[in-house]
């Protein structure tokens, strides 16, 4: 399963999440709001444009009605009292001017009584105007008719007359011209927005293009290749191109290290090998029994070594790249720690080795911090290992949790071993960086150090005064309970 | 066995029979578990992963059928939430690949004497015997007085072996609510205890901050 892991993540550091993939379209997106938008100025305009429309019809038609009123109206007289109408044929020729209309007219008096014409016309406005043209609309016999109003005082010798010349005419030729403007003016606005949509579709994909570059860009990589991408961006997706080309950049180191660190496993995995294939030969080639034994030996403690160099390079492997997957919660360091004394008391038979532990009265029992706890553990057993395995076996531990200051934890693990050169101490947390007597595979303290970066803590290695090393190992951040 | 890889069976076979044991090889999860079912064994020695049917499978259908029988998990997962997972299912022990033979035939050995010790109340490390019915502890044959309080004392650290237990948890084991619990007291006792017990297979060390970690020699 680990193998797996590594493998996988040799190649590409970074696991592809399964992310949920976005799959409307930023075109069609800004075609819908552009078109819906036209959509609605369209139907404002039309709106406006329809009133226009009758207004304007109704100006137009209105004209006849008037002039038509007019031509009756001078004919009124009165004789004797009495009001005559001699109907003009100017008048008759005006109002057919509108072939598809039919018209109905009355001429009446102040009181609206008909003194000639259709009787049963009603009439609206008042008789105080004068010489003024009222215009509405209203049924008459089930049709809506355009009618005019206009009432004149006509003097006598003898006598002051009101009369009303009411004319009405049916709206076919108004309709039709209303019709006639409202799709005229229509029709050139409906063609004006389609163009407009036309054009804004090829400006976005205009403007999308350089996106779209970035996307052949990528896709048509090898996946080896993580150069930055050439493309000169406009300026509103700089910033898009630059973290691109940041995170390839990142991808790019990582694979460096993971490559690095498969060169430097797979030689130090083929040299231990060879080295128990050399044993292993040298035996099988010996005639001398005593010598045959002794190089079968030096083969099984080379064997001892691989295999422990192996577990601790999967360790290693495993913890770099536990946190991409990895929850991190609360542990507890001193069950830990004390899980880890077990550990290396375990091995030891003969109780050579001697452990104290010292853990800060306010610690005591709520030494939290947030991590991961398979990362950490390998981290206190490697310390405790490491000093173990410099001491040759025989070796006392001090371990400590204290808070730090800045109200962290630190660990701090001191031994009595042969201690280390200080000029060492950058040196022995790299990877295969091995020294002393009793010198490792120099992987362990790179676990430790993996471990504690990839929980933000540090790592530091000192003189220890029991005369071996100390290191101290801080967490950032203490969880308050 | 049951395991999937025949060099490493055969091997193991060979260590298992020069020691007069006799050993059954099955390669197949499905088939050992079919196995399982109608034959009784006195150790199962089980892979976890294997064709057929996994091993912790294989363990979940031995525990589901309430079978008693001692099992040992090989495993090449060292992540100690796989491991916990397969005691947690029912397994006696395990062991990481690679692991040592003379390790893997000792820890057989331990399974096996720590279930014929259940029914027997015998306990063994080395020279050091302790019979839980009689309250007897031998080292070298011979008896060794404990006082009450020792044996009471010695039981605890029976069933936490390799285990840290501060001082307070002993205490809480070995007073009763109306007994005022002495740490000194208890500090006293182990003292005596481990005086008694000196040279025998099975020590009590004190871890200072800690408290005290009991082992067993058990070769």
């Amino acid at each position: 399963m680990q193998f797996e892991r590594l493998e996988g993540w040799a190649i590409w550091p970074v696991q592809m999440k399964d992310r949920k993939r976005a799959t409307y379209s930023l075109r069609r997106r800004l075609t819908f709001a552009m078109a819906a938008g036209f959509m609605l100025v369209l139907v404002i305009i039309s709106i406006g444009l329809w009133s226009y429309a009758r207004s304007a019809a109704n100006q137009t038609y209105d004209l006849l009605l008037q002039g038509a009123s007019i031509a009756i109206e001078e004919r009124i007289s009165i004789i004797d009292n009495k009001v005559l109408v001699d109907l003009p044929p100017a008048a008759h020729q005006i109002l057919a001017l509108s072939r598809a209309d039919r018209v109905f007219y009355r001429v009446m008096d102040a009181n609206g009584k008909t003194i000639t014409g259709n009787q049963d016309l009603q009439s609206v406005g008042s008789p105080t105007e004068d010489k003024t043209n009222q215009f509405y609309d209203a049924f008459y016999l089930g049709e809506l008719v355009r009618f005019s109003v206009r009432y004149r005082h006509l003097v006598s010798a003898t006598a002051t007359e009101t009369v009303g010349v009411q004319i009405g005419q049916t709206r076919n030729s108004r309709n039709e011209l209303q019709r006639d403007i409202f799709l005229k003016g229509f029709s050139g606005l409906a063609i004006l927005a389609v163009i407009s949509l036309v054009f804004s579709r090829v400006a976005i994909t205009i403007a999308m293009r350089p996106l779209l570059g970035i996307e052949k860009n990528i896709s048509q990589r090898t996946q080896f290749d993580l150069s930055p991408l050439a493309a000169q961006p406009p300026r509103e997706i700089v910033g898009l191109i630059d973290s691109i080309n940041g995170f390839m950049n990142r991808l790019a180191v990582s694979k460096d290290n993971a490559e690095q660190f498969i060169a430097d496993v797979a030689h130090q995995m083929r040299t231990s090998l060879t080295t128990v294939m050399g044993h292993m030969q040298n035996a099988d080639n010996q005639m001398d029994p005593k010598i045959h034994k002794a190089s079968n030996e030096k083969a099984l403690s080379a064997l001892a070594r691989t295999i422990n160099l192996t577990n601790q390079l999967l360790a290693h492997a495993m913890i770099m790249h536990r946190h991409d997957h990895i929850e991190f919660e609360e542990i507890d360091l001193a069950q830990i720690i004390t899980a880890a004394v077990e550990r290396t008391l375990s091995i030891d038979r003969h109780e050579n080795i001697e452990i104290e532990v010292h853990i800060a009265p306010k610690l005591k029992g709520c030494a939290f911090v947030v991590g991961d706890a398979v990362a950490i553990k390998e981290a206190i057993d490697n310390v405790l290992v490491n000093a173990v395995q410099h001491s040759g076996g025989q070796c006392r531990i001090w371990i400590s949790i204290e808070e730090t200051a800045t109200s962290g934890v630190c660990i701090q693990i001191e031994d009595d071993g042969p201690g280390l050169d200080l000029a060492q101490q950058s040196a022995v947390l790299e990877r295969f960086f091995a020294t002393g007597p009793y010198a490792g595979s120099g992987v362990g303290l790179s676990i430790v150090s993996a471990a504690m970066k990839s929980h933000s803590g540090s790592i530091e290695l000192t003189g220890s005064p029991h005369g071996g090393v100390c290191i101290k190992l801080t967490f950032p951040k203490l969880v308050e309970h | 066995m049951v395991e999937d890889n025949r060099e490493l069976a055969e091997l193991i076979a060979l260590r298992f029979n020069a020691e007069g044991s006799a050993l059954d090889w099955e390669s197949n999860g499905q088939e050992a578990l079919q196995l399982l079912r109608h034959k009784q064994f006195d150790l199962v020695i089980l892979d976890i992963n294997l064709p057929g049917a996994s091993g912790v499978d294989v363990l979940n259908d031995v525990r589901a059928r309430n079978d008693n029988i001692p099992i040992i998990v090989l495993t090449a997962r060292s992540n100690i939430a796989d491991r916990i997972n397969i005691l947690d299912v029912g397994a006696d022990d395990y062991l990481t690949k690679p692991f040592d033979f003379g390790e893997l035939a000792a820890r057989c050995r331990a399974v096996v004497r720590r279930r014929s010790g259940q029914s027997s109340n015998l306990v063994i490390f080395g020279k050091f015997q302790y019979d839980r019915r009689a309250k007897r502890v031998l080292i070298d044959g011979v008896e060794v007085e404990l006082q009450a309080r020792e044996v009471q004392l010695l039981e605890v650290f029976l069933s936490n072996l390799g285990r840290v237990m501060s001082k307070e948890d002993v205490a809480d084991k070995i007073y009763t609510f109306s007994q005022a619990p002495s740490l000194n007291a208890v500090e006293q006792t182990v003292t005596r205890l481990r005086k008694k017990l000196e040279g025998s297979d099975f020590a009590i060390r004190t871890i200072r901050g800690l408290g005290y970690l009991a082992s067993a020699n058990e070769r």
